[in-house]
């Protein structure tokens, strides 16, 4: 990483900050998970999360490190197309809002988006998604735990080790005192703190710089940032918008959502979620806009965001997006950790290992991968291999390859194993390919578009016949025993 | 037999005698060029890329459409090891890193050539996308599921 001269703040107040909330979390998962004894209310906060809770979770937890610090980036480098295509994002929470209400319907005690593969697809499709899911999971902890580290680092002098020790301890231990009641409501408060100081900080920006003085210097510096011919933006708009699709349909911080909620609350949530969550990239890409006005000198496009707001608002400006960051990392952090440990406990222990677990074996076992998951994100944190943060890209050309596996398989009857096998293999290498050859921001949309090829020729050539009564049927009986 | 002995030895002497003067010259080229710039030679497809510097004083980054660096324009002053450039348009860009007072050269040349994708290949990408993206929808506002459903 290209370094600043000096750090922002000075390492005392950021201690300070990062100790006040510390502590803030820690209690709030004490208290909101005192009386989660049942697996469902550890795992799945007892399926009973309202609309409100419902739709702050939701869009936390899509506000990550990449919102906050990557919108700006990509406003950097590709303008007002990077600008508008990273809030095309939203369009992921707004899709997903007919599935989760569908989720609920045909699994009412579904634990994870792997039980509906293995169900809908077999064994051999379920695996390939467990992969592609797990791998994504890590990539998007390591690359959460890194710009903690990166950003406190930047802002406050604090040694990077310490700075992403202390967010994954602190997400760690709050997401394992309180399950996912504690995620869920932590959520709520994070999303708070990340709408009021987003809003803050633009305001400021626009004050202090001025528009006119921002399109200005727009013109004279960086002139083809205000271009709407930018061939790359235009490429990245459609890859961006499905990347967040990808994401969203594919992965178990989503399901579990859908699971949690209380039965006609999910397509709600996420339809709110997604209308609240679309003009955050918009103010905080913005922001990133006024550095040519500004005259601010940029090392590494991803510290843009933070560097313009502290610049602007000084001291107060440095605080505030330390809270915001430190707040949109732990409400992802904390989702990731508690859907990708019972998507372990679920898919790969109980399902490989340990068929005959009970509840309360699980509920330990749950425990168990939490902690071990932060060991072993901070293990790949720690070396700091800035190759992992570009490794999130990469995953955009594997979860595409999810869309119309899941999407098909929810809907179309006629949707079968060889669709859904061949269109997640052949997109992910399609997308990879093109990762490669062309840049990242085509890779989510040649994968997408690969997969959805796969998934219509195969239920053309040999469909399929899925009875959704035998998936309801199944998992029924899987609940019970659980 | 004396005669090729002395020949050997002025030979092993003008080698190494051109072996020092070749070590020193780089030390003086390396001494004129403290600092290093990179990528030194880099083309981009999207009209941004970042510059990164390794230098032991405060430096400058010029940057000038000609390698003469007549028409030159200081794009940062200061102690930050990286610089990003975005929103270029097509061309040749020639940056270096000199001394803070702009009285030295510290850095080889870096040369990046800015050559966006066609417009036709950005479109056929957003048409691709579109497809993509309708028939996606399509799939989930439009398609009824089977009725077995509530079997």
């Amino acid at each position: 990483m290209n370094a600043l001269s000096d750090a922002i703040l000075d390492a005392s107040v950021g201690w300070s900050v990062l100790a006040a909330f510390s502590v803030l979390w820690i209690f709030l998962g004490w208290f909101w998970g005192r009386r989660a004894e049942a697996l469902d209310d550890y795992v799945l906060a007892g399926r009973r999360v309202g609309l409100a809770l419902g739709t702050a979770t939701a869009m936390a937890t899509w506000v990550t490190s990449n919102t906050t610090m990557a919108a700006p980036q990509l406003a950097l480098q590709m303008g007002i197309w990077g600008m508008l295509g990273y809030s095309l994002g939203a369009v992921g929470l707004l899709m997903f809002a007919p599935l989760a209400g569908r989720i609920r319907r045909l699994m009412p005690s579904g634990y994870t988006s792997g039980d509906f593969v293995r169900l809908r697809y077999g064994n051999t499709a379920w695996r390939i998604f467990l992969v592609i899911s797990l791998c994504y999971s890590l990539g998007w902890l390591v690359s959460m735990g890194m710009a903690g580290g990166v950003l406190i680092n930047a802002l406050t002098g604090i040694p990077y080790h310490y700075g992403m020790t202390v967010i994954l301890t602190i997400c760690v231990g709050y997401t394992l005192l309180g399950g996912f009641r504690a995620v869920i409501g932590t959520d709520f408060i994070q999303a708070i703190l990340i709408l009021v100081g987003l809003a803050f900080i633009a305001v400021l920006a626009i004050r202090t710089v001025g528009i006119e003085t921002i399109h200005s210097g727009l013109l004279t510096e960086r002139p083809e940032l205000l271009s709407l011919l930018l061939p790359a933006g235009i490429m990245f708009l459609f890859n961006n918008l499905l990347f967040g699709i990808g994401e969203i349909f594919h992965s178990n911080v989503w399901w579990s959502r859908a699971f949690a909620f209380r039965p006609g609350v999910g397509g709600r949530a996420y339809t709110f979620a997604g209308l609240l969550w679309a003009p955050i990239p918009i103010v905080a890409g913005f922001v990133a806009l006024a550095v040519p006005a500004l005259d601010l000198n940029v090392p590494a496009a991803d510290m843009v965001g933070p560097m313009v707001a502290a610049t602007i608002l000084g001291t107060t400006g440095a605080v505030l997006v330390l809270v915001m960051v430190f707040s949109a990392l732990s409400s992802s952090i904390d989702s990731l950790l508690a859907a990708t440990s019972i998507l372990v406990v679920e898919d790969i222990y109980r399902r490989h290992l340990k068929p005959g677990a009970g509840a309360a074996h699980l509920r330990r076992v749950t425990s168990c991968v939490i902690v071990g998951l932060g060991v072993l994100t901070w293990a790949l944190c720690a070396p700091r291999i800035t190759t992992l943060a570009e490794l999130l890209y990469f995953t955009g050309a594997f979860v595409a390859s999810t869309i119309w596996p899941i999407a098909a398989g929810l809907f179309v009857r006629r949707a079968g194993s060889v669709g859904a096998i061949t269109g997640m293999v052949l997109g992910s290498a399609a997308g990879i390919l093109s990762y490669f050859t062309i840049g990242f921001y085509v890779a989510a949309l040649v994968g997408a578009a690969v997969s959805m090829a796969c998934v219509l020729v195969a239920m053309w050539l040999a469909p399929g016949k899925f009875n959704w009564k035998d998936l309801r049927e199944q998992e029924l009986a899987q609940g019970a025993t659980a | 037999m004396l005669e090729r002995g002395r020949r050997a030895r002025k030979s092993l002497q003008l080698l190494a005698a051109t072996l020092l003067l070749a070590s020193l010259s780089a030390l003086a080229q390396q001494q004129g060029r403290p600092a290093t710039l990179e990528p030194r030679d880099f083309e981009s497809n999207e009209g941004y890329y970042q510059l990164a510097w390794q230098a032991e004083e405060p430096v400058r980054l010029v940057e000038s459409p000609g390698r003469d660096f007549v028409d030159a324009t200081v794009l940062y002053s200061g102690t930050d090891t990286g610089h990003v450039v975005s929103g270029k348009p097509d061309g040749i860009w020639h940056y270096r890193l000199e001394s803070a007072d702009g009285n030295r050269v510290l850095s080889e040349l870096a040369t990046i050539t800015v050559r966006h994708h066609s417009l036709e290949r950005a479109l056929l990408f957003f048409a691709l996308g579109v497809v993509v993206f309708v028939a996606t929808l399509g799939l989930i506002f439009f398609v009824r599921p089977d009725r077995d459903e509530r079997a």
